[in-house]
C-alpha cells in the first residue's frame, strides 16, 4: 500500500498541468502576500503616508493607542471622554443637522492635524458603533449618545445582534424563533469585558483566506485525472486486470489524494499565515474577535476566528477533493471534471443572491463565499433544520464532511466496478 | 491448469459482440485470429474479468473467475491492445507500478523488472520516459510487465499491431519463450504471427467462434478450396473484385497468377493449391466480417466448439 501511494503521487504530480498549476498558485499566492505587505498604503490625517511595513506599523501604533480591556466603565469614561474632546469646539447640537461631509469639513477646520488623527482614530468608531448609523460621522453618533446610553455600552452592543435579527438581512430572511434563541444564546456567551486592541496579523488572516480557493483549484487539476486518465488512455484495462488493482489501487489513490491536498493546502495556507504573522505581527490572538468588528455574536478571540476561517477552506478543500475524485472515477473526460470544479469554486462568487434568502445560504457555504469575515462571523448566517439550528461554520463543515463521506464510496466502488468496454 | 469460457456472451445494447463461445484451454498457446470487429477483444477482456460477461463465465480449474477475484487476477498477465501508460513514468517506475499491483515485494519488483526489461531488448532503457518509446519498444514494454508476475494465464490482444515486421518476428519469439508451462491466449488479424507459435487455433467471426484446431488440421479444411490459376493482367483486376484472392502475381508475357479460395474451380484453367493458414482465414472470412455484431434475431447459426468440449 504505501509504495502504490507514493507511485500514485508521483503519477499525479509528475504530470505537467498538474505540476504548473501547483507551482503556478504557489508563485501567485507568493506574489499577493508580496503585493498585500509592499502595497499597504495609510495617510494620516496630518497628510503624512506611509507605505508598506511602515504602513502596518502605523496602524498598529493607531490601534495600540486605544489597546486594552474595555470594561463597561471605560467605555463610559472613553465615549464621555470623546464627546468632551470634540464638542469643546463645535457645536453638539448642529452636528446632528449636518451633512457627514459637512461635518467632516468642520471638525477638520476646528481641529490641529493631531487632533484630527485622534478624532479619527478607528476606536472612535468602534466604541460608538452600537448607534451608529450608515454614512455617519462618528461625532454625529457621538452627539446623540446620553452618559445613561454609555453606561449600558455591553447592553447596546448586544442589542447590535437584535436588531440584526429584526432586520432579517434588509428583509431578505425572517429568522425563526429558534435561530433568535440561538444567535441571543450566542451573543450572550460572548465574554466579558471584551479587549480591545492590534491584531493585524490575524485580521490580514481572515482578510486573505479567500485567495486558498486558488490552493483548492490546484488540487482539483491535480486529482482530476486520478481515475478519468486511466480511462482515456487505456490503463484501466492493465490496472483493473492486476491483483490490486480492484481493491488496494482504489484506497491508494484516495489515500494519495487526501495526502497530497493536506500537504499542498498546508503549504500554501502556511503561506498566507507565515507572511501575515511575520509581517503584521503575530501579537492580538487572546483580543476579542469583536475587536476586529463588535457585530459578531462569537465568543472567539482574533486568532481562533483566523484559524477557522483556514481550518473551514481545509475542509472545503478536502470536500472537493473527494468530489473530484468521485467525478473523475465516473467520466474519462478530465476537462469535464476541472470545469465542474471551477464551476462549484470560483463561479459561485459570481453568482447574485438578488435577495433570496435560500440562495443566499446555499451561495455561502462555498469558500469564495464564507471566506470572508462578514459572511462567517458577523452575517448571522443560520440553517434550522428541523429543531436543530446551525451557523455558518457548523454547516460548512457539515456540508463538505458529508460531501466527503458520500463521494469517497462512490469513487470507490464506481473504479471497482469500471468495465472496460 | 484449466481455464473454461463457458457460454461467454456480451451483448452492448443490441449488438452482440461475443456469442455463446465455449472452450476449455490448458497450457499452450492459443491464437485467437478474427478480422477487426469479430469480438477477439471483447472477449480476452472478459477472459481478464475486466469486462463483466452478459452471460456465462470464465472458469480457472472449476472456480468461477469472477467469485475467485483478487486470487485469479494474481495468476493473470494481461497485454491489451493499445495498452495505456504514464508518459511521465520511465521503464522501470512503470514495471515496479506494475509490480507493486501484482503484489511483487518491493526487492523482488526491482530484480524482475530489470530482468525482463534486459529480457525483452530494454536494458539501458529503464530510466528512459515512456513517452519518448517508440511504438515498437512499448509493445515490448508491455509484455514485459504482463509476464511481470510470472502468470499461469498469459492473455496477448493484438500484441503485434503497429510492429514492423523484424518487431514482430522479434515479439513471436519473445512469446514463445515466455509461454511454457503457461495458458497464453493471443489473439490477432495478422495470420503470420499465430501459425508458427500457436499449438491451437480459434477463428472468431462476428463474435461467435467458428473454427478451432491444430494449424496442420485447420489448414486442411481448406484442401481443395485453394486455387490457382494464370489469367489475362488486364482480367486479374475484375476477377479480384468478384472472388476471395488471396494473392496475384504478375508474369512475363501479360499474365498474372491468381491465386483464390473458392468451393469450386470459377476461372477456367484453375489448379488445385497447396492450403495455408491464410487460405483458410481467406476462406472463413471471405464474405467479409460484416457479420460483427449481428441482431440476436440473426444469432445462432455459426458452429462452436472447444479444443475439448
Amino acid at each position: 500500500m504505501p509504495r502504490l501511494i507514493l507511485f500514485e503521487l508521483k503519477k499525479m504530480l509528475s504530470r505537467r498541468v498538474a505540476l504548473a498549476a501547483n507551482v503556478g498558485v504557489i508563485v501567485f499566492l507568493a506574489a499577493i502576500m508580496a503585493l498585500n505587505v509592499t502595497q499597504n498604503r495609510t495617510v494620516n490625517f496630518a497628510g503624512e503616508e506611509f507605505n508598506g511595513v511602515a504602513a502596518i506599523a502605523y496602524n498598529r501604533s493607531e490601534a495600540e493607542k486605544h489597546a486594552g480591556t474595555v470594561t463597561a466603565e471605560r467605555a463610559a469614561e472613553d465615549i464621555a471622554a470623546y464627546q468632551e474632546m470634540v464638542f469643546s469646539r463645535i457645536d453638539r447640537d448642529a452636528v446632528g443637522e449636518m451633512t457627514g461631509a459637512a461635518v467632516f469639513s468642520l471638525i477638520e477646520q476646528s481641529f490641529s492635524p493631531e487632533e484630527f488623527n485622534e478624532i479619527y482614530n478607528s476606536y472612535w468608531n468602534w466604541l460608538l458603533r452600537p448607534w451608529r448609523v450608515s454614512g455617519e460621522e462618528p461625532a454625529q453618533t457621538a452627539a446623540r449618545v446620553t452618559p445613561e446610553m454609555a453606561a449600558d455600552w455591553y447592553g447596546a452592543a448586544a442589542g447590535l445582534t437584535q436588531q440584526a435579527l429584526d432586520d432579517g438581512q434588509g428583509g431578505m430572511w425572517e429568522y425563526s424563533k429558534a435561530e433568535r434563541a440561538y444567535w441571543t444564546e450566542m451573543r450572550s456567551s460572548v465574554p466579558e469585558p471584551i479587549t480591545y486592541g492590534y491584531s493585524g496579523g490575524w485580521d490580514n488572516v481572515v482578510d486573505c483566506a479567500s485567495f486558498l480557493v486558488f490552493a483548492i483549484l490546484a488540487v482539483c487539476v491535480t486529482l482530476a485525472p486520478a481515475f478519468s486518465f486511466e480511462y482515456s488512455s487505456g490503463a484501466d484495462a492493465v490496472v483493473l486486470a492486476t491483483r490490486r488493482g480492484r481493491s488496494t489501487l482504489v484506497a491508494a489513490k484516495v489515500a494519495a489524494g487526501l495526502a497530497y491536498a493536506t500537504v499542498y493546502f498546508a503549504l500554501c495556507a502556511a503561506l498566507i499565515v507565515g507572511v501575515s504573522l511575520v509581517f503584521y505581527g503575530a501579537d492580538g490572538f487572546g483580543l476579542s474577535i469583536q475587536s476586529m468588528a463588535l457585530t459578531s455574536p462569537y465568543p472567539l478571540t482574533a486568532g481562533q476566528a483566523a484559524l477557522a476561517t483556514v481550518g473551514l477552506m481545509y475542509a472545503a478543500c478536502l470536500g472537493f477533493s473527494c468530489l473530484t475524485l468521485a467525478l473523475s472515477s465516473r467520466t474519462p473526460s478530465t476537462l469535464a471534471v476541472f470545469l465542474t470544479d471551477v464551476a462549484l469554486v470560483l463561479l459561485t462568487g459570481l453568482v447574485p443572491s438578488a435577495g433570496v434568502g435560500v440562495l443566499e445560504r446555499v451561495l455561502a457555504l462555498f469558500p469564495i463565499n464564507f471566506s470572508n469575515f462578514s459572511m462567517l462571523f458577523s452575517a448571522l448566517e443560520s440553517y434550522p433544520l428541523g429543531p436543530v439550528v446551525l451557523d455558518l461554520i457548523g454547516m460548512v463543515l457539515l456540508v463538505y464532511a458529508a460531501l466527503a463521506l458520500v463521494s469517497t464510496p462512490v469513487a470507490v466502488v464506481s473504479f471497482r466496478r469500471r468495465q472496460v468496454a | 491448469m484449466e481455464l473454461t469460457l463457458d457460454r461467454l456472451t456480451r451483448e452492448f445494447g443490441p449488438k452482440i459482440a461475443v456469442d455463446r463461445v465455449s472452450a476449455t484451454l490448458t497450457p499452450g498457446v492459443y491464437g485467437l485470429l478474427g478480422a477487426n470487429g469479430a469480438g477477439k477483444t471483447t472477449l480476452m477482456r472478459m477472459v481478464c474479468g475486466v469486462l463483466r460477461p452478459t452471460s456465462g463465465e470464465v472458469r480457472y480449474d472449476g472456480a468461477p473467475v469472477a467469485r475467485m477475484g483478487d486470487a485469479y487476477r494474481a495468476l493473470l498477465g494481461y497485454l491489451p491492445q493499445d495498452f495505456g501508460y504514464y508518459p511521465e513514468f520511465t521503464a522501470l517506475d512503470f514495471m515496479e507500478y506494475m509490480a507493486a499491483l501484482k503484489g511483487l515485494g518491493r526487492r523482488d519488483a526491482r530484480d524482475r523488472s530489470l530482468a525482463l526489461l534486459e529480457r525483452v531488448g530494454l536494458g539501458g532503457e529503464e530510466r528512459r520516459r515512456i513517452r519518448t518509446f517508440s511504438g515498437g519498444m512499448r509493445q515490448r514494454l508491455g509484455i514485459a510487465h504482463s509476464v511481470l508476475n510470472d502468470p499461469e494465464v498469459l492473455v496477448l490482444d493484438e500484441p503485434t499491431a503497429g510492429l514492423d515486421p523484424k518487431e514482430r518476428v522479434r515479439f513471436r519469439n519473445l512469446i514463445a519463450g515466455f509461454a511454457r508451462d503457461k495458458i497464453v491466449l493471443l489473439s490477432t488479424h495478422i495470420v503470420s504471427d499465430v501459425e508458427h507459435i500457436a499449438d491451437e487455433i480459434l477463428v472468431m467471426r462476428a463474435g461467435s467462434v467458428v473454427l478451432s484446431g491444430r494449424p496442420e488440421e485447420l489448414v486442411s479444411k481448406a484442401e481443395g478450396r485453394v486455387w490457382e490459376a494464370a489469367v489475362p493482367a488486364e482480367r486479374a483486376e475484375a476477377l479480384e473484385a468478384s472472388l476471395t484472392v488471396g494473392n496475384v502475381r504478375h508474369l512475363d508475357g501479360g499474365r498474372a497468377l491468381l491465386r483464390y479460395v473458392a468451393d469450386e474451380p470459377r476461372v477456367p484453367g484453375s489448379a488445385p493449391a497447396e492450403p495455408t493458414l491464410e487460405d483458410l482465414y481467406l476462406y472463413v472470412f471471405r464474405d467479409g466480417a460484416a457479420g460483427a455484431g449481428l441482431p440476436r434475431a440473426a444469432r445462432g447459426s455459426h458452429f462452436k466448439e472447444g479444443r475439448h468440449a
